[in-house]
């Protein structure tokens, strides 16, 4: 890409606030009920965390695997793709990060329950209501916190992107 | 000196009003495409970001209400691209809901190498029989581009070729590319802020016979974000221009080598209103530069 430096972060953004909102409305009036099965799953591992129990690692690491299995494809694949030229390769992303969750159940970590607690409680924000389990931006996350290198890595890099569409939204 | 030149001579020939006496317009300004005389609409409807709106029908449906607003007052450029996510699709969606009105169907070719394919999903996605007109996006891989769709077009699957930049990149690759290839059509960023196609860039067009597209009239909104709060000048209505958005299209139009503009909206009020830009007194020369100095200082 030449004269890069000409390019400002709206210029990168392929769709309107009011069309990323009504993608969130629809995903999550199209999954419903699946909210409830995400935030058990979401509770799960925090009172996995504070058991201290020898499967949690490992459990934790299958519940997380699931939640970006789901994304990928559910999201992704089925909804974002609609909208984002890239989109399928976010999938491919978020699928390759579920296949290390799953492979590296001892890069596991239990933070405070505060933190994930706090995570459980995006799905109040409006007008997006992105739940964990289902949403990208509340499992990356969650996996941040919940786990140590290599596994930050591909979750930090989506928190990246979708700060910086959030902000190009925000100052369009 | 290109500029100068290139005023004086559509002022002899009355394209523009004199100076200090704009006529009344009743019916919206046409344009000719100068490679074949072919009128246009100077007001068409662009489609980045305001027609992405993926599957969904409520959308697809206000967008179709912005054809049908756009049409009905009298316009017919429509302008795409492959890379503006669902853009085509809900465009098809709308020109089928409509009964496929007769606009001028702008499309471009993107990054993919397989070029032939993009353009046929593109035609797909349109719904349309052929593209009127096909440009090379942003000039990505334009020499490997044109030649497609030149023969295209000889083999008459294409009306015209053109190539597209934004926001005054590459300016000095476009104009080489203009001087080099037989082009119809360019397609570029000119508002009353960003007035460097004014030097070259314009005028080689009309000296070379190329029809001009003006993409980004509102700098993807933010003109008019930023003229929000400032009222319109009493001196706008000596040009019929009722809001700031009608001030500055008609200031692109009638820069004697544009051919047409392409506003996106996702207001059928809006398309309306643009489409009505074309249509009442223009400013001349002076009220042209004092709508640049008025909003240059503002902004």
């Amino acid at each position: 890409m030449s004269e890069w430096w000409t390019y400002r972060l709206s210029d990168f953004l392929m769709f309107s606030q009011r069309t990323y909102n009504r993608l969130f409305e629809r995903y999550n009036h199209d999954v419903w009920p699946l909210h409830l099965v995400a935030i058990a799953i979401g509770v799960l591992i925090l009172w996995l965390a504070r058991s201290g129990q020898r499967v949690a690692g490992r459990v934790t690491s299958i519940l997380l695997a699931i939640s970006w299995l789901w994304i990928a494809y559910a999201f992704f694949w089925q909804r974002f793709a609609s909208i984002h030229t890239y989109a399928k390769w976010f999938a491919i992303a978020f699928a390759l990060e579920a296949i290390l969750l799953l492979a590296l159940p001892s890069a596991i970590r239990h933070p405070p329950s505060i933190v994930i607690a706090l995570i459980l409680l995006y799905a109040l924000i409006p007008p997006r209501h992105e739940t964990f389990g289902l949403a990208p931006d509340p499992t990356a996350l969650a996996t941040i916190v919940l786990t140590r290198w290599p596994l930050r890595i591909i979750p930090i890099a989506w928190c990246a992107f979708s700060a910086a569409t959030l902000l190009a939204m925000a100052t369009r | 000196m290109l500029a100068v030149l290139a005023f004086g001579a559509v002022r002899a020939s009355g394209a523009l009003p004199p100076t200090g006496a704009p006529e009344a317009r009743t019916t919206p300004l046409i344009r000719k495409i100068p490679s074949t005389g072919e009128q246009l609409p100077v007001i068409g409807l662009g489609s980045w970001i305001t027609f992405n709106v993926g599957d969904d029908v409520a959308a697809r449906n206000q967008c179709t209400e912005v054809v049908r607003a756009f049409v009905s007052a009298g316009g017919r450029v429509i302008d795409s691209s492959p890379m503006y996510g669902s853009s085509q699709e809900t465009i098809g969606y709308a020109l089928g809901k409509l009964a496929h009105p007769n606009v001028f169907s702008a499309d471009k070719v993107w990054t993919s190498s397989q070029g032939a394919g993009q353009i046929e999903e593109s035609r797909r996605h349109w719904g349309v029989p052929r593209f009127d007109l096909l440009q090379v996006h942003n000039l990505l891989g334009w020499d490997d581009h044109l030649p497609l769709l030149f023969s295209m077009k000889k083999a008459g699957h294409l009306r015209y070729v053109g190539v597209t930049t934004s926001h005054g990149r590459r300016l000095e690759e476009l104009e080489q590319i203009m001087r080099k290839e037989p082009l119809d059509f360019i397609q570029l960023t000119y508002n009353p802020i960003e007035r460097e196609p004014e030097q070259r860039i314009l005028p080689l067009a009309m000296q070379r016979r190329i029809a001009v597209i003006i993409n980004r009239p509102f700098n993807q909104g933010e003109l008019l974000d930023d003229l929000a709060s400032h009222p319109l000048p009493n001196w706008a209505r000596d040009v019929d221009a009722r809001s700031w958005a009608q001030l500055i299209l008609k200031f692109i139009i009638t820069h004697p080598a544009v051919t047409c503009v392409i506003p996106a909206t996702s207001v059928p009020s809006h398309a309306r209103e643009n489409v009505d830009a074309a249509r009442g007194r223009m400013p001349d020369a002076a009220m042209r530069k004092r709508i640049a100095d008025t909003i240059a200082s503002l902004v």
